[in-house]
């Protein structure tokens, strides 16, 4: 159970940064902009599948980081070291990105320009793919040693 | 009637680190909360919880947390706490990465925190350059804070393991 459970949500982590990642860079090269929508409105859909990707990615980060951390000691390990960027880089940008796309979503919330808005997609844009399918990739190859996924990325 | 100093030293340690959690899990959760619930006026933009709970926390945390980081970064770095001069432990990267890390949070914080006081009579940059701070400055403020928290809350701040 545990075991398909980790592969779901590892494949629904790269399949969610490939799509972020990709559709990041594509829109640039074909979408034209217009008063009502001046980004592409497929975001509007892409942005619910990005909330429950950083839901999950903090989630299984932090289970994967305290299996690998517990009975460790104070040893340096890849796995060890990679749970915990991971674990730390994804509350980060959940973080970041939930405040994003809340504004976006509540009209009536105006506390910052929207430029500020419009800026601070830019760094949720970039680190949400890496670190999904980062985590994504550790939790596919995972052994059953730790229950979710030792990784090696 | 001696003091003990060890006693004493564990129970700082559990109090800062309690606060430490109380205000990164405040910052954190509020900052995702606030956008679902609060509706902007002209005269309050944003929530008025910022300016005299949050902010002031914040405040607060980053003095202690690069304090108490720095204590612990440098008992690893000695060699203290089975570290080891030229060792290279789990638990002297993470002393390191919290140390460094609220460094630059509180460089970041201070300057946003202490211009938007001072806002009528100074102007270094506009008023997008301070709003993209702050959401950065409370987005890595709060796994930080709670991180260093959890640490000292269970005791194995010398031990590191965040």
């Amino acid at each position: 159970m545990v075991d398909i459970t980790r592969l779901i949500v590892g494949a629904y982590l790269i399949a969610i940064a490939a799509v972020v990642g990709i559709f990041g860079v594509v829109e640039a090269l074909y979408y034209a902009s217009t008063d009502a929508y001046p980004y592409s409105p497929i975001w509007d859909v892409i942005n619910y599948f990005t909330g429950l990707g950083c839901v999950l990615g903090v989630t299984f980060a932090f289970i994967r980081k305290r299996a690998v951390d517990a009975g460790a000691g104070d040893a340096v390990t890849w796995p060890r070291l990679a749970a915990s960027v991971l674990f730390y880089g994804m509350a980060a940008v959940a973080l970041l990105y939930l405040w994003n796309w809340f504004n976006h979503l509540n009209g009536a919330y105006n506390p910052v320009a929207a430029e500020v808005v419009g800026l601070s997609w830019k760094p949720t844009d970039v680190a949400f793919p890496i670190i999904a399918a980062a985590l994504g990739i550790g939790m596919l190859q995972g052994r059953a040693t730790d229950g979710i996924g030792a990784g090696r990325r | 009637m001696g003091i003990d100093k060890q006693a004493i030293w564990a129970f700082i340690k559990r109090i800062i680190g309690a606060l430490l959690i109380a205000s990164g899990c405040a910052v954190g959760i509020w900052l995702v909360i606030e956008p679902l619930i609060y509706t902007s006026t002209e005269a309050n933009p944003y929530s008025p919880l910022w300016d005299f709970v949050l902010d002031p926390s914040v405040a607060i945390g980053v003095a202690l947390g690069v304090a108490f980081s720095f204590i612990r970064k440098r008992r690893f770095d000695a060699g203290g706490a089975g570290g080891g001069a030229g060792r290279v432990s789990y638990d002297r990267i993470a002393a390191n990465v919290a140390f460094y890390g609220f460094a630059i949070v509180g460089i970041l914080f201070y300057w946003d925190w202490l211009a938007g006081l001072n806002a009528e009579s100074l102007s270094l940059a506009g008023d997008v350059i301070f709003a993209v701070m702050w959401v950065i400055i409370y987005a890595l403020y709060a796994p930080l804070a709670a991180s260093l928290g959890v640490a000292m809350l269970r005791g194995d701040f010398d031990a590191g393991r965040v």
